[in-house]
C-alpha cells in the first residue's frame, strides 16, 4: 500500500497538474470527453506506477505518461490531432477566431516534433530540460527544433496574414 | 515552472541562434500571436474530484494482480499477446486468408477500392522519430532574402532521363485479427448475451520500474510496447547522475552506439519475444541525415527499422523512409518502444498507373506530397534514376482509418546532397488521383533581408504577392 507522504505528494503533483494534463490532451485530440477520459487514463497510470517509480522530475514525468496515452490512442484513431484548437475559436469573437484559423494552418505545417517543442514551451510552460525528457530526447537536439519550428512559423505566419490580406 | 513571458521567450531564442535578432520583428510577432491565443481548457472540480476518488479507490501495491482475469499469472509480454488473441471474439474480415505470419495478399477486382483518395488524408509517419523537413545541421544565418522560408521550399529536385513506371497493384492492409475466441468475464456477467460486442485495445503491463507496457489493438491488428525504464531511467537513479538537478545537465547530451549492436539487440528482442520478422528485409538503423556520428555509430537511442517488402517491393513513407516494423534501442541494447507490429494481410486491386509524366516531375520537383512552393531562388537537385517500390497512404472514412500502398518511385537523392536537403529519397505516387491532390501547398513569398534589429526593423511587406 502506498504510505500517506507519498499519497499526500502524488495529491499535490495531480492538483497542480491535472488541469495542464487536460490542456495538452485537448488540444491534441480536440474532444473534450476524449480527452477527459484520456486524462483519467493518465492519472490512472501514474498513480499505480508511482510507488515503484518517484520520479525525481514529476512534470516531464506525467508528461510522458500522457504523450504515450495519446499515441496508443491516436493509433486506433482518425487522425484528428490539434483539432481542439477549433475548439478555442468558439470561445471568442470573429477577430480571434480568425487568428486561431491561421495558427492552426501554420502550426500544421511544421514537423511533427516542432510543432509538439513549441507548444510545449509556449502553451505548457515546460523547460526544455522537461521537453527533452517527455521527448526522450536531448536538451540541445529539442532546442534546434524549437528554434527551426519557430523560424517556420514566423515565415508561414506572416504568409499567411498577407496571402489572406491579398485574398479579401 | 510558470509560462514564460515574450521577453523570456526571445532571450532564450536568441542564446540558440544570435542571428534571429536581425528578424525580431517576425519573431516576436508570431510568439506573441501564439501566446495571445494559448487555448485554457479545464476540468470541473466534480471531474477533478471524480478521477481523484477513482485513483483513491485502487491503491497501487508494488505487484498486483492485472484486472483482466484471462492474464493473472501471465510471466511474460508474449505470453500477454497470446493471451490477447485467446481473448479476440471473432473474425472481422471474412476476406482474410487467415496467417498470421509473413505477408498474404488476396487479389480483387480492378478498381475494388474505389476512389480511396477522396477520404481525408493522414498522416503516415505521424509518430515516426525521423523528421522530414530540411533538417540542416548550422543554424540559419543571416543571409538575406528568403532566409525564413518554409524549410523545403528553397530546394528542388530533378530528374532529367526517362522513367518506366511500375505497374503495380495498389494493396490495402487487412485489420484486426483472425483468431477466433471467447471474450470472458470472469463469471460476472455473460458477455454472450450482448451482440456484437468486440475487443477494441487491450493493454497489460508490468508494474515495475523497467517494465514494458504493451496495448493490443483488436480493430487495427497492431500491438505497441514502451518500456519504462526509457521513460523513468534517468530519473529513478539520482546516484548515477550526481547531484545536480535534472537529467540533461549531468547526462551527455548525445549517447551514442554501434549500429551492428543496435540491430543485434533487436533481432534478439524479436526472436525472445516471438514477434516474426517474415515479411521484412533485413533490418538497418536509420538515421537523420546529420545524425550519424560515423559510419558505425550513432546518436542513442537508435531507431532499428525492418523494413516490409511487399510484392518483392521495397515500402517508403511519404516523406521517404523506408517503412516497416521499428524498434527503439537505447546504448544497453534495452528495446525502449515497438512501433508498426502489425498483421501483414493484404488484398490487392489493379488501378490505372499515370501516363502524365509532367505530373510526375512537378511532384518530384517539390519534394512531395507535404511540401511548400518552390522559391524562385531554390537550388535544384539532381535525383538518381528511380526504383518502383510502394508508399503507405492513410485515408480515414466515417472514423476509419483505411491504409493503402500505392505503387510509387522512389528517387534516390545523392549522398552528396542528403545533407543539406535533408532528404533520402523523393517518394512520387504514380496514380494520378494522388499525383494531382495538392495537400499543403503553400504559395512561397520571397521576403525581404531585415534591415535592422527590435522593434525598429523594417517592416515584412512582401515585394510580390501570391496570385
Amino acid at each position: 500500500m502506498t504510505d500517506r507522504p507519498n499519497t499526500d505528494a502524488f495529491l499535490t503533483l495531480y492538483h497542480s497538474h491535472v488541469n495542464k494534463i487536460y490542456a495538452y490532451l485537448m488540444v491534441r485530440c480536440g474532444h473534450a470527453q476524449t480527452a477527459e477520459d484520456l486524462t483519467s487514463q493518465v492519472w490512472m497510470k501514474a498513480w499505480q506506477a508511482w510507488p515503484s517509480v518517484r520520479p525525481e522530475r514529476p512534470t516531464s514525468w506525467v508528461y510522458q505518461i500522457a504523450r504515450h496515452t495519446l499515441i496508443d490512442h491516436q493509433r486506433h484513431q482518425p487522425d484528428i490531432a490539434w483539432d481542439g484548437l477549433e475548439a478555442a475559436m468558439n470561445r471568442s469573437g470573429h477577430d480571434a477566431s480568425q487568428d486561431i484559423a491561421e495558427i492552426r494552418q501554420a502550426l500544421w505545417k511544421l514537423a511533427d516534433e516542432q510543432r509538439d517543442i513549441i507548444v510545449m514551451r509556449v502553451w505548457d510552460g515546460l523547460s526544455f530540460a522537461e521537453i527533452a525528457e517527455v521527448l526522450n530526447s536531448s536538451e540541445s537536439a529539442c532546442k534546434m527544433r524549437y528554434q527551426r519550428g519557430v523560424v517556420r512559423l514566423g515565415s508561414l505566419l506572416t504568409l499567411l496574414t498577407l496571402f489572406l490580406y491579398a485574398q479579401s | 515552472m510558470p509560462n514564460p513571458n515574450i521577453d523570456q521567450l526571445l532571450d532564450e531564442l536568441y542564446v540558440i541562434d544570435p542571428s534571429l535578432r536581425g528578424h525580431e520583428s517576425q519573431v516576436r510577432a508570431a510568439l506573441e500571436r501564439l501566446m495571445r491565443q494559448s487555448p485554457s481548457f479545464t476540468l470541473s472540480p466534480t471531474t477533478i474530484q471524480k478521477i481523484q476518488t477513482s485513483m483513491m479507490e485502487q491503491q497501487p501495491v508494488e505487484k498486483r494482480k492485472l484486472a483482466w482475469p484471462a492474464l493473472i499469472g501471465i510471466p511474460s509480454i508474449a505470453a500477454a499477446v497470446v493471451a490477447g488473441f485467446l481473448l479476440y471474439p471473432k473474425s472481422p474480415t471474412p476476406n482474410s486468408s487467415g496467417s498470421s505470419k509473413g505477408v498474404t495478399i488476396t487479389a480483387k477486382g480492378s478498381s475494388a477500392f474505389g476512389a480511396f483518395v477522396d477520404g481525408t488524408r493522414v498522416h503516415a509517419n505521424r509518430n515516426a522519430l525521423a523528421t522530414s523537413e530540411s533538417d540542416v545541421a548550422t543554424p540559419t544565418k543571416d543571409s538575406g532574402a528568403g532566409m525564413i522560408l518554409p524549410s523545403g521550399a528553397s530546394a528542388s529536385f530533378v530528374y532529367a532521363d526517362q522513367i518506366t513506371i511500375p505497374q503495380l497493384p495498389v494493396l490495402q492492409r487487412t485489420k484486426g485479427f483472425s483468431s477466433n475466441a471467447s471474450l470472458s468475464a470472469g463469471g460476472l456477467l455473460n458477455l454472450g448475451t450482448i451482440d456484437g460486442l468486440r475487443v477494441d485495445t487491450l493493454s497489460a503491463s508490468q508494474q515495475t520500474a523497467d517494465g514494458y507496457y504493451v496495448t493490443i489493438d483488436y480493430r487495427d491488428g497492431n500491438v505497441s510496447m514502451y518500456k519504462n525504464s526509457g521513460l523513468f531511467k534517468s530519473m529513478a537513479e539520482p546516484a548515477v547522475l550526481g547531484t545536480r538537478e535534472g537529467v540533461s545537465s549531468v547526462a551527455p547530451d548525445v549517447s551514442t552506439m554501434s549500429k551492428t549492436s543496435a540491430v543485434s539487440a533487436a533481432k534478439t528482442f524479436a526472436q525472445t519475444h516471438g514477434i516474426s520478422t517474415a515479411g521484412y528485409a533485413d533490418p538497418f538503423v536509420q538515421v537523420w541525415s546529420g545524425q550519424t556520428v560515423s559510419d558505425e555509430k550513432v546518436p542513442a537511442p537508435a531507431v532499428v527499422v525492418f523494413p516490409l517488402v511487399l510484392n518483392g517491393q521495397p515500402v517508403y513513407d511519404e516523406s521517404g523512409n523506408r517503412y516497416g516494423l521499428q524498434m527503439t534501442v537505447d546504448q544497453n541494447g534495452d528495446v525502449l518502444s515497438v512501433y508498426n507490429l502489425t498483421t501483414l494481410q493484404f488484398t490487392s486491386s489493379t488501378y490505372a498507373v499515370t501516363t502524365d509524366t509532367k505530373a510526375i516531375s512537378d511532384y518530384l520537383a517539390r519534394g512531395g506530397w507535404m511540401w511548400s512552393g518552390i522559391s524562385s531562388g531554390a537550388k535544384k537537385y539532381s535525383v538518381d534514376a528511380p526504383t518502383s517500390g510502394y508508399v503507405i497512404s492513410r485515408y480515414s472514412v466515417d472514423q476509419t482509418t483505411n491504409e493503402y500502398y500505392v505503387p510509387a518511385l522512389i528517387f534516390p537523392v545523392k549522398a552528396a546532397d542528403q545533407l543539406s536537403t535533408g532528404r533520402t529519397s523523393i517518394v512520387v505516387p504514380v496514380l494520378d488521383s494522388l499525383l494531382k491532390q495538392q495537400v499543403n501547398v503553400m504559395p512561397v513569398i520571397d521576403l525581404p533581408a531585415s534591415t535592422g534589429s527590435g522593434s525598429a526593423a523594417g517592416s515584412t511587406e512582401p515585394t510580390s504577392l501570391p496570385e
